[in-house]
C-alpha cells in the first residue's frame, strides 16, 4: 500500500512537473520550499500581558488575567500578489496559550517558496475536524495532552477560546465569588450558534520572503484588552460566566479582530 | 458475508460491517476467534436486525477490542478514585439503565441530575444523553468521565494509569497492533463494547419478523393502540424518531432546559430525546426526571398528567385544546401489556456482555 502511493505520488509528481516545466516560470526566485514562521506576542495595553496583574478594561472593569489560550487553525497564506497558498489541514491545528512560550511560535513547514504579505486563519476548530474520529485528533487537538482543557464532553466540540481571570465586578456563581470566566465554543451544530471566526492580518509595508534558506518570521501582536473592547464593551458583572450559550457568540464577535501584525523579520 | 481468512489470526481482527440497510436483510458478522475451534470461542455474533432502520453510526468490530472494551466498561480504573466503572450506572439485567434509581450515584456519592438511560441499539441513535449533547459514538465515553458528579477523572491521568497495567498494555497491543495506548484506541474499543448492545430479540421483534413469536389479543390490541397514539414519537422498530420534544412532564422548561443547554434554539427549552422502548418494562424509574415508578403511572400521565407549557408538544394537545392523549383505562393496559412484549431476555442475560 505504502509502497504503491509513493509510486504513484512520484508518476504524478513527475507529471506535474513536466507540464510545468512549459510555462515560463512566475514562482519567485527560489522554487523550493521553506519555512515560515508566526510569532505571537500578548499584551495587555502596550505592555506585555502579566498573569494575576490588574487591568482596567474599556467598560472600566478591573480585570486580572489567570488563563489565556485560543485555537489558530486553518491557516491560508496570502501571497503579495493575492494568490493563496492553503497550509495542509493536518499541519494547521495550534493551540496557543499564554502559559507556555513554545505555543505562541507557529512554524509552518514546506511553505512553497513565495513572497507572503499575510495569512487568514479560524480562532477555533472548525466544524468537519470537531466531528472526527478520535485518532483525527492529534497533536493540538488531544485532549488527552494538549488540549486537555479545551474540550467540552458534555456539548461534543472545542472550546476555541478561554479567558479566566478575577474581576471585583464579576458576580459569578461558581466557587470564587469574583471568578472570570469566558469559555467559547459552538461549530453550528445542527442550526446552533456558529462561533468560529475567521481572522485576517496583512502587513501594510513589507513582506515574508519564504526561501529554502530564508525562514522569515512573522510577529503578531494580541492585546488581551482587546477582548473586552469590540463591537460591544464586555459587562462582566452580567457575564461574568460565560461558558458557551449565547453571550459566547458576543464575545466571539469581540475576539475576532484583537490579531494586528506588528512587522515581519527575513533574516 | 463470510469471513474468508488468509491469515486465520489477524484477518478476524478486520472483520469490517460494511451492511446495505437499505435491503434489510439480515446479515451476520460472524466474529471467531483464531482458536482450535472457532465457533466455541466466538465472542458474539452482531446480528443487524432486518426489522431496524437506516444505522446510523458505523462500528468496526474485532473479537479483541470488543473484550478489551468490555473489561473497560466495567473497570473502576476510569474514575478519579477507582470506585465507580460505567457498568456501576448501566446494569445488564435492567437494560444497562440503573436498577431502581432516580437518579444516580457518582464518585464521593454525589447524585446526577438526570435518569441514567439504558444502552441499547445505541448504533441506531442519532444523538446520545438526554440533552443530545454527543453526536459521536467515540465521543461518548469522555463525558461520563469528565463529569465531576459521575467518574470526575482526567483524561491525561486515566492514560497514564492504563499504560502502567501491563494487563491493559497487552490487551491494547493484541487488540491495535501497536504498543500504544491513547485516546483513539480507547474510545474505539469502548465504542465496540457499547456497539455490540443490540437488543433485537423481544417476542415482539419475533412476530414482526415472523420467526415464531406470537402476540396474545390483548397485546395485539395494544400493538395497534401504541401505532395509533404514541408511534409518532416513538417510531420505528427502534420506537423514537431520535427528535427532542416535551412531553409534559415538567411544569417548568427553564429548571432543566435540555437539549436547549446544547443548540440555544427557543424552540428546544424543556425537550429530551425520544427515548427507545425496548426493555422498557426492566428500565424504569421513567423519564429523565425519573419521577415515574411504573408503566401504569406512564400511561395515565399521557392521558391526564400533562402539564403546559410553551414548548409542549403539539400531539399532546387535542383539538378542543386540552391536553394529553385521548385513552381509556382498557387501552392504558393493553399499551402496557404490548409494551411488555419489547423485553428481550436474550439480551438481557446474554453472558458476553456480562461483566
Ligand atoms: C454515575 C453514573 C454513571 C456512570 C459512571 C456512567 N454513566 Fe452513562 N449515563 C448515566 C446517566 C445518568 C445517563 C443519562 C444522563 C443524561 O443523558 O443526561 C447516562 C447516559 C449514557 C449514555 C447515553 C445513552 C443514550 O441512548 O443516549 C451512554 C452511551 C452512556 N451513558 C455510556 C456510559 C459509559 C461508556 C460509561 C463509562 C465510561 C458511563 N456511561 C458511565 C450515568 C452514568
Ligand atoms: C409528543 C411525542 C410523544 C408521544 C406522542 C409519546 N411520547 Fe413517550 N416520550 C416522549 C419523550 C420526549 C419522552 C422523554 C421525556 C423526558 O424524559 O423528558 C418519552 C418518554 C416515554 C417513556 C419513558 C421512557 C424512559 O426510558 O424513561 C415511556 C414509557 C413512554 N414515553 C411511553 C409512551 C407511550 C406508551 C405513548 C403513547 C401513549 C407515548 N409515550 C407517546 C415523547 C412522546
Amino acid at each position: 500500500m505504502k509502497k504503491l502511493s509513493f509510486i504513484s505520488t512520484l508518476t504524478l509528481l513527475c507529471l506535474l512537473l513536466s507540464v510545468s516545466s512549459c510555462k515560463k516560470d512566475e514562482a519567485a526566485a527560489d522554487s523550493g520550499k521553506g519555512n515560515l514562521e508566526i510569532e505571537i506576542d500578548h499584551l495587555a495595553g502596550t505592555e506585555g500581558l502579566v498573569l494575576g496583574t490588574k487591568y482596567v478594561t474599556a467598560g472600566g472593569d478591573t480585570v486580572s488575567v489567570s488563563k489565556f489560550q485560543y485555537f489558530v487553525s486553518n491557516i491560508v497564506l496570502i501571497k503579495s500578489d493575492n494568490s493563496e497558498y492553503v497550509v495542509p489541514q493536518d499541519k494547521s491545528y495550534f493551540l496557543v496559550k499564554e502559559s507556555s512560550v513554545s505555543s505562541k511560535l507557529l512554524t509552518l513547514t514546506d511553505i512553497p517558496s513565495a513572497d507572503y504579505k499575510g495569512f487568514r486563519f479560524t480562532i477555533g476548530v472548525d466544524s468537519a475536524r470537531s466531528r472526527m474520529e478520535e485518532s483525527e485528533r492529534t497533536g493540538a487537538l488531544d485532549k488527552g495532552a494538549a488540549a486537555l482543557d479545551m474540550y467540552w464532553s458534555w456539548n461534543e466540540g472545542y472550546i476555541f477560546f478561554k479567558l479566566e481571570g478575577n474581576s471585583p465586578q464579576a458576580v459569578s456563581m461558581m466557587d470564587t465569588a469574583d471568578g472570570v470566566t469566558l469559555h467559547v465554543g459552538g461549530y453550528g451544530y445542527n442550526g446552533s450558534p456558529n462561533n468560529l471566526r475567521t481572522a485576517e492580518i496583512i502587513s501594510a509595508n513589507g513582506v515574508a520572503t519564504v526561501r529554502s534558506n530564508v525562514t522569515p518570521e512573522m510577529h503578531v501582536i494580541v492585546n488581551v484588552l482587546d477582548v473586552f473592547d469590540g463591537p460591544v464593551k464586555l459587562d462582566l458583572a452580567g457575564h461574568a460566566m460565560t461558558m458557551g450559550g449565547t453571550y459566547a457568540s458576543v464575545v466571539a464577535d469581540n475576539y475576532k479582530d484583537i490579531f494586528k501584525l506588528s512587522h515581519i523579520h527575513n533574516d | 458475508m463470510k469471513c474468508v481468512c488468509a491469515d486465520s489470526c489477524h484477518c478476524l481482527t478486520s472483520v469490517v460491517m460494511k451492511i446495505h440497510l437499505i435491503l434489510l436483510a439480515t446479515v451476520m458478522v460472524l466474529l471467531t476467534s483464531c482458536g482450535k475451534d472457532p465457533m466455541a470461542e466466538r465472542a458474539f455474533e452482531v446480528a443487524i436486525p432486518a426489522n431496524f432502520p437506516e444505522m446510523k453510526h458505523e462500528v468496526k468490530f474485532t473479537k479483541e477490542g470488543f473484550n478489551l472494551g468490555k473489561k473497560l466498561f466495567y473497570d473502576p480504573i476510569l474514575s478519579r478514585d477507582n470506585t465507580i466503572s460505567c457498568g456501576s450506572c448501566h446494569q445488564q439485567h435492567v437494560a444497562f439503565s440503573h436498577a431502581d434509581h432516580r437518579f444516580s450515584h457518582g464518585i464521593d456519592n454525589q447524585l446526577g441530575k438526570r435518569n441514567a438511560t439504558s444502552l441499547q441499539n445505541l448504533m441506531w441513535n442519532q444523538d446520545f444523553f438526554w440533552d443530545g449533547g454527543v453526536h459521536d459514538m467515540g465521543q461518548i465515553p469522555f463525558n461520563p468521565i469528565q463529569n465531576p458528579v459521575e467518574m470526575d477523572e482526567d483524561l491525561a491521568v486515566l492514560l497514564q494509569k492504563l499504560r502502567a497495567n501491563d494487563e491493559y498494555r497487552r490487551m491494547f497491543k493484541s487488540a491495535y497492533k501497536e504498543d500504544t495506548i491513547n485516546l483513539a484506541y480507547f474510545t474505539d474499543a469502548l465504542s465496540q463494547f457499547m456497539g455490540a448492545l443490540i437488543s433485537a430479540n423481544s417476542r415482539y421483534d419475533k412476530y414482526v419478523r415472523g420467526e415464531g413469536g406470537q402476540l396474545s389479543e390483548t397485546e395485539l390490541r395494544g400493538l395497534t393502540n401504541f401505532k395509533a397514539k404514541c408511534s409518532s414519537c416513538h417510531a420505528t422498530d427502534l420506537f423514537t424518531d431520535n427528535s427532542f420534544r416535551n412531553n409534559g412532564i415538567s411544569t417548568s422548561i427553564e429548571s432543566d432546559k435540555g437539549h436547549y443547554e446544547i443548540v440555544l434554539l427557543p424552540k428546544y427549552k424543556g425537550t429530551f430525546k425520544v427515548p427507545t422502548l425496548r426493555n422498557i418494562e426492566k428500565t424504569g424509574p421513567y423519564m429523565h426526571t425519573g419521577s415515574f415508578n411504573t408503566l401504569e403511572e406512564v400511561l395515565k400521565h399521557y392521558a391526564q398528567g400533562v402539564k403546559q407549557t410553551e414548548t409542549l408538544d403539539k400531539a399532546l394537545i387535542k383539538e378542543d385544546g386540552s391536553l394529553g392523549i385521548e385513552l381509556s383505562e382498557t387501552e392504558q393496559a393493553e399499551i402496557i401489556a404490548f409494551l411488555k412484549t419489547l423485553t428481550d431476555e436474550e439480551f438481557l442475560n446474554n453472558k458476553s456482555f456480562s461483566e
